[in-house]
């Protein structure tokens, strides 16, 4: 009898022990702050969201589950200073946008963009880069963690819409050469890199240039293409004896009419023209604002702050006899206005 | 036994209870301790950044603060008086900028835009001069003018009116339709190198033409003396060179300048009609005007010696007969002289003592004649007609009539297109000034006085907000208040009267900053600064009748 009161002393001390537990666990649950449903560890608010960081975790990922955006993580990593996530913290990741403009108390953020044109196994000129010079800038950028972006961000970015992340380049593509596809696109998508292609329309299905279906095969994958005119003449001038009505005339046309065609071979519109040449006038500027573009590249050196003219966007050509350090020379992302003074 | 298994049972009720309860507070604790020191965190950051000037980031870490901690007054306070010094920093700056812009210091307007960002990265105009103004303009608003055509407006402004299209096309318009003056029409600004042209002598001729219609006879000089350059044998140019310079001497001879205008004249084409003509008046007025001079000065001697003869007889009152002929050669005296009233009344006394006298009637006509031309070259065209209308017989007078008022028509309309470009320019006292020289020129004008009156109500609208962007609301007011019934100023008023609401609130929660820091007089001023932005506060003359019997009452304290 002894022996089994003794027993039952114990059963009902460890029944009062997991009462205890669940009692404990069911008051914390009662004074929580607003939850998402399914997390415990989030707290939303009109500002931010706070985050209680698993194992796991990465800002990629918490840019994606709380800001839609798996790109934006280096927001996170931005307001939060910090370089790596360790599991059990509480991370605060901002729902407004800071930082637009890439405006610091000492300077502003410039954006390069960059312009390569033909490729080449082994051959250079100014305008062929080498597969291996290529690969070899690529795995720069990558490696020293720059972040190219698409058009449409650095679009947002000269409209003070949104922040770009402080390293960002943009690639771009003139003409439509055929050894962009074959070298250039592999090695793009080997670093997950997106681009824009501008091409000139007279010049595709050409010898020595993409055909359309190739085109849609890199807008399948994500890049951008715009507008580089019909035949790739200059804009900036009448040609000689050509009258101010016929220069009139041919500028309709070769700004329309590729729009026309690659709306229709990839049912995309053109909001950007790269100037052939990379020279323009204000006619031109006039007439792409008249038909709702919005940006113009030309190849003038320079850095291009949030505040640049949309249609004077400076692209930097990468030569083909460039180095790795003439390359690195091209990568301006911050204007220090302490220097300046 | 079966006591002690009872009493087990309650020992271990108490202890669950006891947990559960220590339970709640310290998970709570915890919970809320966390919270805490989150908030506190972005509240030091907070403090670092606006160190830094990062206003922007240090709103968005106060911001954080306040959600972290809710109902917490201080970080409330503070966040309000961040965005506030934001919002001022970069009003501040942008207006330096605008100053500096229009200096055209574009460096130092542009690092001012870029400053008022940093402060306030919403603030769009700022965004917008840094995008536009600092740039060369795509486009320019040109506000169509009375007679306007495509053409002349493509001739203005490129220089060649075969640039029409190109304005129909921005415009959506057709090429022949008539333009609506007052319109605005959007011109693409074209770089030099698209006006520059090869030389076309017939665009250039039509230009020329175009421009001698305007009377612009300096343009129509140099346009036909460059087309002579290129081809001496254009005998259209050759002829507008002397017709040019005939209307330019013309122009000369009427204001009397003889010399200038005689060489003028004489670089004409001897042979080309009526030129000689010109001359021959031109030099003939000169040498009268040379010997009424001498004859001037003779006379003006001799009458001094005459006056006091009279004043003589005078005193001996001799009274001296009527001589016609006396009078007669006074009156063509004073007519030498240009003095037409007096060659006028003198003539108007032989015809009292005479009524029949033919060239008394003659020579007043003459004198009413001269005066109206006088009057015309002073631009006093009104009394210039009302004097012409009154003369009888006198060969000339309705085509000078018709000068006149074809002159003052084109004055009218010069001073009503200047009113109109100071107006497209803003320049709106300037453009009133034209106007109502344009009503002088004619009274009837259709358009002047309407445009005055909307110039006016544009100068008050300007004023008032000016007077809102210094921070005098109270004048602002009363200057809006007086146009409410103009589109958009009930909407300014609104948005007026809402910043002072602002303001007065801002100045309020100072007030209560103050006042729990035991700052009563400060308190009481920022109170008093309330009730000027918001008379009907309903809390402000409390506080402050609240704190003159606080203050009162420590004074009385202290004594003690």
């Amino acid at each position: 009898m002894k022996i089994h009161r003794k027993k039952l002393s114990a059963l009902l001390l460890c029944f009062l022990f997991l009462i205890l537990i669940s009692a404990c666990v069911q008051t914390q649950k009662k004074t929580k702050m607003p939850v998402v449903p399914d997390d415990t560890a989030t707290r939303i608010y009109e500002n931010c969201i706070v985050v209680r960081t698993r194992a796991g975790d990465t800002f990629s990922s918490l840019a994606a589950t709380y800001l839609k955006d798996y790109s934006k993580g280096w927001l996170i990593r931005e307001f939060n200073d910090m370089e790596a996530i360790e599991p059990g913290k509480d991370i605060v990741i901002p729902r407004k946008p800071f930082l637009r403009g890439g405006l610091k108390a000492n300077g502003y953020q410039t954006v390069p963009v960059l312009l390569y044109h033909k490729f080449s196994k082994k051959t250079t000129s100014k305008y062929t880069v080498t597969q291996a010079a290529f690969e070899e800038q690529m795995k720069y950028l990558k490696e020293n963690k720059y972040r190219i972006i698409t058009l449409n961000r650095f679009l947002d970015f000269l409209d003070l819409n949104a922040p770009v992340h402080p390293k960002s380049v943009l690639l771009t593509f003139d003409d439509g050469w055929k050894s962009m596809y074959d070298i250039a696109f592999p090695i793009l998508k080997k670093y997950g890199f997106p681009a824009t292609l501008f091409v000139y329309t007279d010049f595709v299905g050409k010898d020595r240039a993409m055909s359309w279906d190739q085109i849609r095969e890199l807008t399948e994958y994500g890049f951008d293409i715009q507008c580089h005119t019909k035949t790739h003449r200059d804009l900036s001038k009448l040609n000689r004896n050509e009258s101010f009505e016929n220069y009139f005339a041919d500028l309709e046309k070769e700004i329309l009419v590729p729009s026309h065609l690659i709306a229709k071979h990839l049912n995309k519109k053109c909001t950007c023209l790269a100037y052939p040449f990379g020279k323009t006038n204000s006619l031109v500027t006039a007439f792409l604002m008249e038909h709702g573009y919005k940006a113009g590249f030309t190849t003038g050196k320079g850095q291009n702050p949030f505040f640049v003219n949309n249609f004077l966007i400076r692209r930097a050509v990468v030569s083909g006899k460039y180095s790795i350090e003439d390359f690195i020379k091209n990568l301006d992302i911050f204007f220090d206005e302490r220097r300046s003074k | 036994m079966r006591n002690k298994f009872l009493k087990s049972c309650m020992i271990a009720g108490l202890v669950v209870i006891i947990s559960c309860i220590f339970g709640i507070s310290v998970s709570s604790a915890l919970s809320e301790k966390g919270v805490s020191d989150l908030s506190e965190q972005y509240r030091i950051k907070a403090r670092e950044y606006e160190e830094t000037r990062e206003l922007q980031r240090a709103i968005t870490s106060l911001k954080i603060a306040g959600d972290l901690a809710p109902g917490n007054k201080e970080i409330l306070l503070e966040t309000d008086r961040l965005v506030s010094k934001s919002e001022i920093e970069a009003q501040s700056h942008f207006k330096k900028g605008l100053s500096y812009a229009e200096k055209n210091d574009l460096k130092a307007a542009r690092d001012e835009f870029i400053t008022a960002l940093r402060y306030n990265p919403d603030f769009r105009e700022p965004f917008e001069h840094l995008k536009n103004m600092l740039h060369p303009e795509a486009f320019m608003m040109y506000p169509v003018e009375k007679k306007d055509t495509l053409k002349m407006i493509a001739l203005k402004v490129y220089q060649d009116y075969k640039k029409d299209f190109l304005i129909a096309y921005f415009n959506d318009i057709e090429q022949n339709i008539p333009l609506k003056p007052g319109t605005v029409l959007k011109l693409p600004v074209l770089d030099k190198i698209l006006v520059q042209k090869q030389f076309d002598a017939e665009d250039e001729l039509n230009r020329a033409k175009f421009y001698f219609e305007l009377e612009e006879y300096d343009l129509v000089l140099a346009i036909s003396k460059k087309i002579l350059r290129h081809d001496d044998s254009n005998t259209e140019a050759a002829d507008l060179v002397n017709a040019s310079c005939r209307q330019m001497g013309i122009l000369l001879g009427r204001q009397g300048r003889y010399d200038q205008a005689l060489e003028i004249l004489n670089k004409i084409d001897p042979d080309y009609p009526g030129v000689q003509e010109v001359i021959n008046k031109y030099s003939v007025h000169k040498k009268v005007r040379k010997k009424v001079r001498k004859k001037v000065q003779d006379k003006v001697q001799s009458k001094a010696q005459d006056k006091v003869q009279e004043e003589v007889q005078d005193k001996l009152q001799i009274q001296k007969p009527f001589n016609v002929e006396d009078a007669f050669s006074s009156a063509k005296f004073y007519l030498e002289l240009e003095e037409y009233d007096k060659a006028h009344d003198i003539a108007g006394k032989i015809l009292k003592y005479d009524n029949f006298n033919r060239e008394a009637k003659d020579l007043a006509n003459v004198s009413l004649y001269r005066k109206g031309i006088q009057l015309s070259q002073q631009d006093k065209y009104y009394q210039a007609l009302e004097i012409l209308n009154k003369i009888t017989e006198h060969p000339g007078v309705p085509e000078t009539i018709a000068e006149v008022k074809q002159t003052m028509k084109n004055k009218t309309e010069a001073h009503y297109r200047q009113g109109v470009k100071y107006f497209a320019e803003e320049k709106l006292e300037e453009a009133v000034e034209e106007w109502e020289k344009t009503l002088e020129f004619d009274p009837e004008h259709p358009n002047a006085e309407k445009e005055i009156e909307n110039a006016r109500i544009l100068i008050l609208y300007r004023d008032g907000i000016q007077l809102s962007q210094q921070g005098k609301y109270g004048q602002a007011l009363e200057i809006l208040n007086r146009m409410t019934e103009h589109p958009g100023v009930p909407e300014t008023i609104a948005e007026l009267k809402q910043t002072m609401k602002i303001k007065a609130e801002e100045h309020y929660r100072q007030g209560v900053k103050y006042f729990v820091d035991e700052k009563l007089e400060e308190a009481v001023e920022e109170w008093e600064k309330t009730l000027e932005f918001d008379p009907e506060h309903s809390n402000a003359e409390k506080e402050i009748e609240n704190a003159r019997s606080l203050i009162q009452k420590l004074k009385k304290g202290n004594k003690k």
